[in-house]
């Protein structure tokens, strides 16, 4: 009798703590199959939204220059276009086209790029990229004189604000290393106008480095000598990795559907070094046409 | 000795209950799914709208995705119009 009743005693607490555990268990695996529910949406958008996609571009550029031995400012207008192709797996292709119509003869460069791109973590932008770039025409238009360029940037985002920074080396006539710092804020809008509508406000700041061996690239032997000898009487050494500019770029995107248009507003600001060599600053703006359909 | 018989029997349970917990992943759309035939009338009750939230946030991380890129793409174009300074460099 005693045995039973201390058995029964055991029992009853065994099932009171069945009760006790088991319920909140299940009310517990509720909440685990909401979370289960929400992770599964997330996962559905996360997967919907690797898709290709095709995006073509047209964008112009006034891009003035102002050089202080000149009253007025060096006008190089440019027509670029860019075909490129996302695929879903994060490599992407892209051809891209300029061409300066302002200049004398036929003047225009293409790059070929490949590339591959990765977010983490739902905020950070991998993007790393190879391209082979070719130029014809005047060479008063070309920039730095490169075959061959590697790229790699990195992006952390936060609902509104980006930072971003780009490492970069072109080779060519000139080896040269280049990286970026940047920052921006992110502003977007759904639905402004029209349902399915996108707009983007993005103004961002950064600044860059480099070497500066691109700057004699071109120069005879005695030009080169002259202008490092000048600029070293200035103070500013060379053949050194040293910042270089500082960059502002206002873009506004609307979109609508497949097709986008943007204008940018862009200000750059050399640093004292090729300020030292005339160079002022540098404005424009860009407008641009883009068709990116899904496939 | 009671001590450890409740430690052993909240183990247990505990195991019981973490088992039970587990559910094998659902896909949304199937959920939706079950949701629409569990309560066919309801078309556009509550439990419509994580379909649509799901194509209001597929649009929009398709919009970002590629305003993203369309911003990398004018800030290249820019880096390159910039780097055009040759013109009265020598």
């Amino acid at each position: 009798m005693m045995k039973f009743k201390i058995l029964n005693h055991s029992l009853a607490n065994f099932l009171g703590l069945f009760l006790f555990l088991f319920f909140p268990g299940l009310i517990m695996s509720q909440t685990t199959d909401n979370t289960s529910f929400e992770n599964n949406l997330k996962d559905s958008i996360q997967e919907s939204s690797e898709f290709n996609f095709l995006m073509i571009g047209v964008s112009y550029t006034n891009n003035n220059i102002k050089y202080k031995t000149l009253d007025a400012d060096i006008k190089m207008p440019t027509f670029t276009g860019d075909f490129s192709y996302y695929h879903k797996s994060g490599f992407w292709a892209s051809v891209n086209y300029a061409n300066y119509f302002k200049a004398n003869i036929t003047t225009y460069e293409t790059e070929i790029k490949l590339g591959y791109q990765h977010t983490f973590l739902d905020f950070i932008d991998l993007d790393f990229s190879y391209a082979h770039h070719d130029f014809k025409g005047d060479k008063n238009y070309e920039g730095i004189s490169y075959n061959h360029s590697i790229n790699g940037s990195i992006n952390l985002n936060s609902k509104y604000i980006s930072f971003t920074a780009d490492a970069y080396s072109m080779y060519g006539l000139s080896n040269n290393y280049f990286s970026e710092l940047g920052t921006s804020f992110n502003l977007d809008i759904d639905d402004l106008f029209f349902k399915n509508d996108f707009f983007l406000f993005n103004p961002g700041i950064s600044a860059s480095f480099g070497t500066d061996d691109w700057i004699f690239e071109d120069f005879t032997p005695v030009q080169r000598f002259g202008r490092k000898r000048f600029l070293k009487g200035q103070g500013y050494s060379t053949g050194t990795f040293s910042y270089q500019s500082l960059s502002f770029l206002v873009p506004i995107i609307y979109s609508y559907n497949s097709i986008s248009l943007s204008l940018s507003w862009f200000y750059n600001i050399p640093s004292n070094k090729l300020k030292a060599l005339n160079w002022k600053d540098q404005n424009g703006f860009m407008i641009s046409v883009f068709y990116s359909p899904s496939l | 000795m009671k001590l450890v018989r409740f430690s052993l029997s909240f183990i247990f349970i505990m195991l019981v209950g973490s088992v039970f917990s587990q559910q094998p992943p659902v896909k949304t759309t199937e959920i939706q799914t079950k949701t629409n035939q569990a309560d066919p009338t309801k078309k556009n009750n509550i439990k419509t709208v994580p379909k649509a939230q799901l194509q209001q946030s597929q649009l929009k991380k398709i919009n970002q995705t590629k305003s993203k890129i369309q911003v990398q793409k004018l800030k290249t174009a820019i880096r390159k119009s910039s780097i055009v300074r040759k013109k009265g460099k020598k």
